[in-house]
């Protein structure tokens, strides 16, 4: 009896052996130093495509703080909050948050399940810790709009072929995800068009000052109509030197339902978008996005639509702690009234981006210097604004950056 | 002692100091000097190099008594290293993590299915491995990372210098096998084996030229850094 009960006893406390568990953090300030010539940025009642306004200015860059808590092998949590310098109504706010587990590889074979709120994988420019691009300060135009109002807060799927760990050179993966609380997505590319910084949408934002035009008071993370929208898409990967993702995306918002507390209706948003890396010898690296989309919402009893694309080519090259990289962006709106009609241009416009970047390994600081100018013609700026549709924009963006990390096990 | 003794007694010592080495000489003084060369030339260096001697009648296998038994893939930067880790059947190889971040290993090849989380500072058992074959490692949170264990049978092992040079010394004569694999080589396996007698004392000399270029290094350096 004795024994038998001892047996009994053991194997539930055997089955309650501690789990392996892991807490990284991440935490992290950078000051801004800029001299901008613009007009007031989109984010302080104006049509300028930066987050600063016109002049010298001091500010915070981004505050951020991360946890990642690993539950055993599979198990993660990840909360990744920030703070921007601006006036949002919370001092500091998510980003994503989301849970996910990863499988270990099986005869080759991986699976993926993330849910909470997170980016969606299309990007290969934003691939540093917060969705940072490590090759410059401000994204391109086209990762800068997904940073304003794209986010997939729901569920994802991701299936992953290793076959580079079966002697085969490719790796290739799907992924597939189902999401709500993006319905007002398409409100700020279709009111202030494309812009490149690095300031993201938090999932509590409001971007723009109250009674500001044309951007006011914008909330992007909500659900209007109750369906829920979808993303499918792939990558393949040749070694460590070649990466390729393609994604379409589709809110399937209902253009009939509207959420008065927030001054927005729903917008129905589509695209599709893809992107190269190539890494050579030598450090270097080439990088280019492609994307191509279309928003459409019933304002005031018109259908509007508005449709967009826009491409970039980056090339980056490192020496040692020491990085510089050159990029050009061409962006392009259209706007259509009740589905017919001629498409009328709405904002156009060309980017070069150069940013020099020193880094240490190991070092707790980062220092990034950017030069920018934005050649672009956006129609609002002089329908709503009696300004010149057409201007020349140019920034000085320098950088410092301090971040600690650790982790406790 | 006397005179005569003495002289007799340091003959019969040089004799048998003499009588030593060739003795030894005539038992295993063979090597094999292998020299493995890319397509264009260049040293292959770092290749996986396994001898087998195939007869006549056994020998003592040389591994057995050197073997320190202490074999080590560790993670460095986000790569493994070294890239490609040669051991005998059954040993067993420690898995450091002397990287900045936390790494989970494992491998679904045939020969030694297996999953270990590495959390950084932390110490874990080394993993056993006991079928000969090749065993391509991955990590799970970084899957740039790959990595090569070859597990022999063979007796003489080891892998190419920077020169593209490897040898085995104190060979017996007899018959024998010369293999090479290394991940990037693109050969038909026939190529890649060669067979040469040792005559007693004999240095065989085996020079390896790939026919086709190799598939290209792994990136090292900050591209590695970010995973996303």
């Amino acid at each position: 009896m004795g024994l038998l009960k001892s047996l009994l006893l053991a194997a539930p406390l055997a089955a309650l052996q501690p789990v392996a568990t892991a807490l990284d953090w991440q935490v992290e300030a950078d000051v801004r130093a800029t001299l901008a010539d613009t007009g007031n940025s989109f984010l302080d009642g104006g049509l300028g495509k930066f987050r600063q306004n016109d002049g010298a200015s001091l500010q915070l860059g981004r505050g951020r703080i991360a946890l990642e808590q690993r539950v055993g092998d599979t198990l993660r949590f990840v909360v990744d909050a920030s703070t921007w310098g601006d006036n949002g109504p919370h001092p500091i706010d998510l980003t994503e948050t989301f849970a996910e587990y990863r499988s270990y590889p099986h005869g080759g074979w991986r699976m993926r399940v993330k849910a909470g709120a997170f980016y969606p994988p299309s990007s290969l420019e934003n691939r540093a810790a917060g969705w940072r691009s490590p090759y410059t300060i401000s994204s391109s135009a086209l990762n800068t709009w997904i940073a304003e109002e794209i986010r997939s807060i729901g569920a994802e799927v991701a299936l992953d072929r290793l076959a580079s760990k079966n002697g085969s050179e490719f790796d290739w993966g799907l992924f597939g995800g189902v999401y709500g609380w993006n319905d007002p997505a398409g409100v700020l590319v279709a009111t202030h068009g494309f812009a490149l910084h690095d300031r993201q949408t938090t999932l509590h934002d409001h971007i723009g000052p109250d009674a500001a035009v044309p951007v006011s008071n914008r909330q992007l993370f909500y659900e209007i109509d109750n369906r829920p929208g979808y993303y499918a898409g792939g990558k393949l990967r040749h070694g460590d030197r070649f990466e390729l993702r393609a994604m379409h995306y589709d809110n399937r918002a209902d253009v009939s339902k509207e959420k008065p507390s927030i001054a927005d209706v729903a917008w129905l948003t589509k695209f599709d978008t893809a992107a190269m890396r190539l890494e050579t010898t030598g450090e270097r690296t080439w990088l280019a996005q492609w994307l191509d989309g279309r928003t459409d919402a019933a304002v005031t009893g018109f259908k509007l639509g508005w449709r967009f694309d826009t491409w970039n080519l980056l090339v980056n090259q490192r020496w040692g702690a020491q990085s510089l990289s050159a990029r050009y962006d061409r962006f392009r709106m259209w706007q259509v009234v009740n589905d017919f009609g001629p498409a009328s241009q709405v904002d156009r416009g060309t980017a070069w981006t150069l940013a020099y970047s020193y880094e240490r390994e190991g070092a707790p600081w980062r220092f990034m210097a950017e030069a920018m100018r934005v050649d672009s013609w956006v129609s609002n700026r002089r329908d709503l604004l009696g300004l010149p549709p057409s201007a020349i924009e140019s920034k000085l963006e320098l950088s410092l950056n301090y971040r600690f990390s650790g982790q406790y096990h | 002692m006397r005179l005569c003794a003495q002289i007799a007694c340091r003959i019969v010592t040089c004799l048998t100091l003499l009588g030593a080495p060739l003795a030894i000489a005539a038992g295993a003084s063979g090597s094999v000097e292998a020299r493995l060369l890319q397509s264009d030339g260049a040293p292959l260096e770092g290749a996986a190099v396994t001898l087998r001697r195939l007869g006549p009648g056994p020998v003592e296998a040389p591994r057995r008594q050197n073997d320190a038994g202490v074999y080590v893939m560790d993670q460095v930067n986000r790569a493994f290293q070294p890239e490609v880790l040669v051991v005998p059947t059954g040993a067993s190889v420690k898995f450091p993590n002397s990287d900045s971040v936390s790494h989970q290993v494992y491998s679904f090849s045939p020969a030694k299915r297996f999953q270990l989380p590495l959390y950084r500072g932390k110490p874990y058992s080394p993993v056993n491995f006991d079928t000969p074959g090749i065993v391509t490692l991955g990590c799970n949170i970084h899957d740039n990372m790959i990595g090569w264990i070859l597990i022999t049978d063979a007796d003489w092992f080891g892998r190419s210098d920077k020169d593209g040079n490897w040898r085995a010394a104190s060979l017996p004569a007899g018959d024998y096998e010369l293999s090479i694999w290394h991940p990037r080589l693109r050969e038909p396996a026939a190529r890649l084996q060669s067979k040469l007698h040792l005559d007693s004392g004999e240095t065989g000399r085996v020079e390896f030229r790939a026919s086709k270029a190799m598939r290209p290094a792994p990136l090292t350096g900050k591209s590695l850094e970010w995973d996303y």
